[in-house]
């Protein structure tokens, strides 16, 4: 299973898990369509469409739709696009994500998966940051709410 | 997103936070409910600001008010964070989902390929 965690600023989520493989053989599972539209999808969700230029600067695209017809955004169509900041196989990947279902779909997020070689295949750790700020960008403002929140919380958890 | 009236939408909550004095406004509301006007003189911009701000709130559902005598008093009402928190929560979910996934196939893929013996044709050093 996959560890996954949300930082203390609340602002990224990131996500951890060996797999059995060297990391050449999981960067293409990352960036080649055929197999991506194989591991992508799931229980809950379908890929519907799937391209990528598979290069720094180049684009990326995909749409999913809800399966289930009660998902808590209500949306049922997913699209999500961005483009490659960085592109360093087998090693390293940063992309930009843009979402229709954000409360701002303009809103830059960053989702950056680095590959590690360990003896049993490959540490794999995606990192997707720049959820919190999602507002706040709009507004001119990058940070410190965040903290509140955590603030906020512990207070309603007392 | 549909139904607004009835659960809190984390856009909402995250508009009304995206401003540092709202922001500041629910920082002082933590340590106790407030009459309008010691919020307002708590800050530096003029009360109509104020009042816009709080309102603001208001309708994000992060401050709720009442009436005691001739003042409006503002009490906090956390609730709609745990919108903001859920939020990040389905993102949680789904990163962990996508993984999880990901290993089960390139694991059975390799296992297959490393099998019949040839296709990554040792590109270990």
């Amino acid at each position: 299973m996959a560890t996954s965690k949300i930082t203390p600023d609340n602002d990224a989520v990131v996500t951890e898990i060996e797999i059995a493989a060297p990391p050449e053989r999981v960067f293409r599972a990352l960036v080649d369509r055929e197999q991506a539209m194989q591991w992508g999808g799931g229980k809950d969700f379908e890929i519907v469409l799937w391209e990528m230029d598979a290069r720094q600067g180049g684009k990326w695209n995909f749409v999913s739709r809800d399966r289930t017809g009660k998902n808590p955004t209500g949306f049922s169509r997913f699209e999500h696009h961005g483009e490659f900041l960085e592109f360093d196989p087998p090693r390293l990947l940063v992309q930009t994500w843009y979402a229709n279902w954000h409360p701002d779909p303009s809103h830059k997020t960053i989702v950056r998966w680095d590959l590690t070689p360990t003896p049993k295949g490959t540490l794999l750790k995606v990192t997707h940051s720049g959820l919190a700020t999602m507002a706040g960008v709009a507004a001119g403002y990058s940070q410190g709410w965040p903290g509140l929140v955590q603030q906020i919380k512990s207070f309603l958890e007392k | 997103m549909r139904n607004r009236s009835v659960t809190y939408s984390p856009e909402a909550a995250f508009q009304a936070l995206a401003d540092p004095t709202r922001r500041a406004v629910l920082d002082l509301l933590r340590r106790g409910s407030q009459p309008a006007g010691a919020i307002a003189s708590a800050f530096p911009v003029s009360r109509p600001a104020i009042s816009k701000h709080l309102r603001l709130l208001r309708r994000a559902h992060l401050v709720r008010e009442h009436r005691e005598g001739r003042h409006r008093v503002y009490q906090l009402n956390p609730e709609p964070l745990r919108a903001v928190d859920e939020w990040l929560e389905r993102y949680r979910s789904f990163w962990a989902a996508s993984l999880t996934n990901l290993k089960s196939f390139v694991e059975a893929e390799y296992g297959k390929e490393m099998q019949a013996g040839s296709p990554s044709k040792h590109k270990q050093k």
